[in-house]
């Protein structure tokens, strides 16, 4: 059975002659498709999950100063940045949302550093009021954003 | 994927003995990458079915990869259902001891079997070390 | 040395390893932060940043000497423009000092300022700190090497490696111009970058260190036929998974959740490049016509493939399917996976075009067992099992991580979590400083060729 087999498979080989080539490219152009179909379909149903209808100039101004001072260098912001400091996503829900997150995370930018010893030491940007509203109502729609119930805990 | 004899030279896929041990040494890793128990029960079925204690190469691949396939279902399965019964489920340390194990195992067991599946390829015998019969 | 112009290559290594050295220097000083130590006058971003970007700039840096040798000699012709080459290195030097000086010595916000970001911002994103100018400065460098390059292979002999390597440095140039889109809208920003990260670190670059790798092991074997062969099943596996594997970025940023699935799929089977290259430099070994006189390129050679899998292969697989990511999206699992990927993949495979490449440009004989071979295969042992260590102690950081920041209902604070992680931290540095001793004993390895010949 084994010789029979092997037999088939030869000549339905040598028949086929298999160049992968066409399946490769066709496989390939239809990824690239699929990709830039998948693309404009996510462009066009973002609206409903960034809540960019609240994209007010001052959110945009706080993303500008989350970037100017490379925040991203310790912290994590929906998961990509350092894992030095802490996940600021929902750092506006965990410290309070509507009630007192502004203020808490206010007072904690106005209070670094902490200068306790063997602890690690977050330093002091010296923000204008603006510029830290700014950046906390871009904190703030950042939490507000559709990430499919991510992160899985409070803590990010 | 492994099975794809379209880009090994012609001759090859004319010799049953280097494609038993080819066959041998795919299902072993698929075995370990994508069909869990489906492939090894086919290998199973090979080792039972064709000359297993033959000296070509078609015997050893079939031996090895045999032996080596009950290794990893007692390195890999048993070892770690041992693990987690017996240790403490809400203790971080159990994942961390069993997710590394499990890793570290799985990873060294795919490259020996890529090691072997290369040296079916190019028509030569293959030892699994410590996992594979001494022939 | 078969084309002089091959010649331009060197001054491209030299500042790839120089820099290498110092971005490990920066991976110390982090990695001493981490465990509570903070370093005076510098600040734990400041060093990261430095750490991550002289990474990308020195890789570059390889690649570049590596191509510069690789297509004359492929291409069978002089490349079209050396003192182009010439000026470009100087120029991409020029930028990297100049940003890690800025990086350094000023205040982020100061930096971003005097460079101009207000008019086009494109800084404070990972990987994309550097000043807009700096970019635009970058691109036209590669634009510049694209040029050059590009002209050599059309002008000469197409081989699969040479066109390979020409698709993935044009690939490169330009995928780079999605650095320059920031949307002001954050979830179309993060979108968009991934198009620049993914589709080098997990495609262009990939498709470079694969026509690099078929390279060094056509010299070995001497057997362009089959190498080509196993080249063309690798480029095709990783061109057809990295596509839609991008979808494996996009699991948590605010994108509809079709893309959990599509880049669970997809990425899984990204894991198929590094099976094949595994395979292949292993049937290579097998054919017994083979032999090269340099035992140092075939170590090098031989181990990046296993390595590669092991790094960018298993420990991408680890983390990649959504369900498994959804809990350690963002965590030291991440960082195990980016150190050992990175090092596994391109820092081994440029490391293996200098073993290989070096001494022709240095004109001399490799002496097989001499001391700069001993001093330069000792490197090798410890900075591979140093990296692998280091990523597996942060891998179980990781787990640790994920335990008591996700999985339960500890609700621990950041401090405590991160303190649960500290003796692995501390393996992780003593790694790192392991790391570095390799670092300076390969660097060293190049003044003892001096040795063995005497003074020249």
């Amino acid at each position: 059975m084994w010789q029979n087999l092997n037999h088939v498979k030869n000549t339905y080989l040598m028949k086929i002659k298999i160049s992968t080539k066409p399946i490769y490219y066709s496989s390939l152009i239809l990824f690239v498709l699929l990709l830039l179909g998948l693309t404009i379909h996510t462009t066009i149903v973002l609206p409903q999950l960034d809540h960019r209808e609240n994209l007010t100039p001052q959110i945009i101004k706080g993303k500008m100063v989350w970037e100017e001072h490379n925040c991203i260098g310790c912290h994590t912001l929906l998961g990509e940045g350092a894992y030095f400091a802490p996940e600021l996503s929902n750092v506006y829900k965990r410290r309070g949302g509507s009630q007192g997150g502004i203020y808490f995370i206010k007072a904690w930018l106005k209070a670094m550093p902490t200068n306790i010893p063997g602890r690690r030491q977050m330093p002091q940007f010296n923000l204008t009021e603006d510029e830290l509203n700014a950046l906390i109502a871009f904190l703030k729609w950042t939490s507000e954003i559709n990430t499919s119930s991510w992160p899985p805990s409070e803590k990010g | 994927m492994e099975q794809d004899n379209v880009f090994i030279n012609q001759g090859i896929s004319e010799i049953p003995d280097r494609k038993m041990a080819i066959i041998a040494e795919s299902l072993y890793l698929l075995n370990l990458l994508i069909l869990p128990g489906l492939a090894f029960l086919a290998l199973v079925w090979l080792f039972i079915k064709y000359d297993n204690a033959s000296t070509r190469i078609s015997g050893c691949h079939l031996r090895q990869t045999f032996s080596a396939s009950i290794w990893v279902g007692l390195l890999l399965v048993l070892v770690t259902w041992v693990m987690l019964s017996t240790m403490n489920h809400d203790s971080p340390y159990t994942w961390m001891i069993v997710i590394s194990y499990f890793v570290i195992c799985h990873s060294v067991l795919v490259l020996l079997g890529i090691m072997g599946l290369a040296k079916a390829l190019a028509g030569k015998k293959f030892h699994y070390p410590i996992i594979g019969p001494s022939s | 040395m078969l084309y002089p112009s091959q010649a331009v290559a060197k001054p491209y290594f030299i500042a790839a390893i120089a820099l290498f050295a110092v971005q490990v220097l920066f991976g110390l000083i982090i990695g001493i932060q981490y465990v509570m130590i903070n370093i005076p006058f510098i600040t734990f971003a400041t060093a990261k940043l430095i750490h991550t970007n002289l990474l990308i700039i020195w890789l570059l840096f390889g690649f570049m000497g590596a191509a510069y040798y690789i297509i004359p000699e492929e291409s069978e012709q002089e490349l079209y423009n050396p003192k182009l080459a010439v000026q470009l290195f100087w120029i991409f030097l020029a930028l990297t000092i100049i940003t890690t000086l800025g990086y350094l010595l000023l205040p982020y916000a100061t930096f971003a300022k005097i460079t101009g970001n207000q008019f086009f911002p494109t800084m404070g994103r990972e990987y994309l700190e550097q000043p807009t100018i700096i970019k635009l400065g970058l691109f036209a460098v590669l634009c510049g090497f694209s040029y050059n390059i590009a002209m050599t292979v059309l002008h000469g002999r197409k081989t699969m490696i040479n066109l390979l390597l020409l698709v993935g440095i044009v690939g490169s140039t330009i995928v780079f111009v999605f650095a320059f889109y920031n949307s002001s809208n954050l979830v179309l920003a993060k979108y968009y970058r991934w198009w620049l990260l993914h589709f080098w670190l997990e495609g262009t670059w990939e498709l470079i260190m694969e026509a690099i790798l078929a390279y060094v092991i056509f010299k070995i074997t001497g057997d362009r036929a089959i190498v080509e062969k196993w080249l063309y099943i690798i480029v095709a596996v990783t061109l057809t998974t990295t596509v839609l594997g991008i979808g494996h970025h996009y699991y948590w940023i605010g994108v509809p959740e079709y893309w959990q699935w599509v880049g669970t799929i997809f990425s899984v089977f990204e894991l198929l490049p590094f099976f094949f290259m595994v395979l292949f430099v292993f049937n290579v070994v097998n054919c017994t016509k083979c032999q090269y006189s340099n035992n140092a390129v075939k170590l090098w050679a031989l181990s990046t493939p296993i390595m590669a899998f092991l790094g960018a292969g298993v420990l991408g697989f680890l983390h990649t399917l959504a369900p498994v990511n959804y809990y350690s999206h963002g965590t030291q699992i991440t960082s195990a996976h980016g150190h050992l990927a990175f090092y596994s993949t391109y820092v081994m495979i440029v490391l293996t075009m200098i073993s290989y490449a070096m001494p022709i440009l240095r004109d001399h004989k490799v002496i097989n067992d001499g001391i700069a071979q001993k001093f330069e295969i000792l490197a090798f042992w410890l900075m591979t099992v140093a990296m692998s260590l280091m990523a597996l102690f942060i891998a179980i950081a990781g787990i640790m991580q994920v335990y008591v920041q996700r999985a339960t209902d500890l609700a621990l604070p950041f401090i405590e979590i991160q303190n649960s992680m500290v003796v692995m931290f501390w393996l992780r540095e003593i790694g790192g400083v392991v790391f570095f001793i390799g670092v300076i004993i390969y660097i060293t390895n190049f003044f003892m060729v001096k040795k063995e010949y005497g003074t020249r």
